[in-house]
């Protein structure tokens, strides 16, 4: 396993360092993401990225909709946000509690907890709604 | 009295090793986000990690846990690659002609 010397001469895994460099820029860039996504308003700005899927086949993909999504949600206007992106309105919460346990190791201390929410059916479970959900938006 | 099952050597020691991570919730911020149709890979994978463990098949589980690794990292790569590919092209105007058309046309809901 590669080491690094730190410093102050403790020996650091080389891939935990990496880990920690990939979450001081993602909780540098964090505030810049948001920002913009407060700022401007991907229903009416053109510089926000189409969805490859959809300008390919006219259908939405389960993450069309997402950037308008956050920019409601950034509003504080959650009927808007719903109807953009349902899937990813009621995932956010659930992302967050798989980042708590996971990242910030509660899930030690509630390892019930984890193996309810990210055990084999749960997973299953979000399988067949993110499906379920691509098909039913094509639909209705 | 029915004898007592002596154990063999090495079955007293031998302790599960602990669950590989599934990456379910990373898989779905992938989903969610965009990056078709790499996230849903990553989610099947996870379904997979922890099916695999819970039968006691721990090395398989390990491998699974490392295509599941590898598909959402993928995913967030696939993104961030068309994101500064998206952007040079808006910067530049050499966006293709079929998306100019939708933006001009102010169809934004073909954003993601």
């Amino acid at each position: 396993m590669p080491v690094a010397i730190t410093s102050d001469g403790g020996v650091v895994v080389v891939s935990k360092i990496v880990k920690r460099g990939m979450v001081t820029a993602l909780l540098l860039l964090l505030p810049v993401v948001l920002f913009l996504f407060y700022w401007f308003d991907p229903a009416t700005d053109p510089f926000f990225p189409l969805c490859l899927f959809r300008s390919a086949t006219g259908l939405e993909c389960p993450g069309c909709g997402s950037q308008r999504a956050i920019h409601s949600l950034l509003h504080l206007r959650f009927g808007d946000a719903l109807a953009y992106n349902a899937l990813m309105v009621l995932a956010l919460p659930y992302i967050l509690l798989g980042l708590w346990l996971e990242w910030l190791g509660s899930g030690k201390r509630f390892p019930g907890l984890q193996r309810f929410f990210f055990g084999r059916w749960s997973a299953l479970v979000v399988l067949l709604l993110v499906l379920l959900f691509w098909i039913g938006r094509n639909i209705f | 009295m029915p004898p007592i099952p002596v154990p063999t050597p090495g079955e007293q020691e031998e302790m599960p090793p602990l669950k590989p991570s599934n990456w379910l919730w990373q898989s779905i911020v992938a989903t969610a986000l965009c990056c078709l149709p790499f996230g849903i890979v990553g989610i099947i994978y996870a379904v997979k990690v922890d099916s695999l463990y819970f039968t006691g098949r721990y090395d398989e589980a390990e491998r699974v846990a490392g295509k599941a690794r590898l598909w959402t990292l993928l995913a967030f790569g696939a993104g961030l690659l068309y994101l500064i590919i998206w952007s040079i092209l808006f910067a530049t105007g050499l966006l293709p002609d079929a998306m100019e058309q939708i933006i001009e046309s102010n169809a934004s809901g073909y954003n993601f």
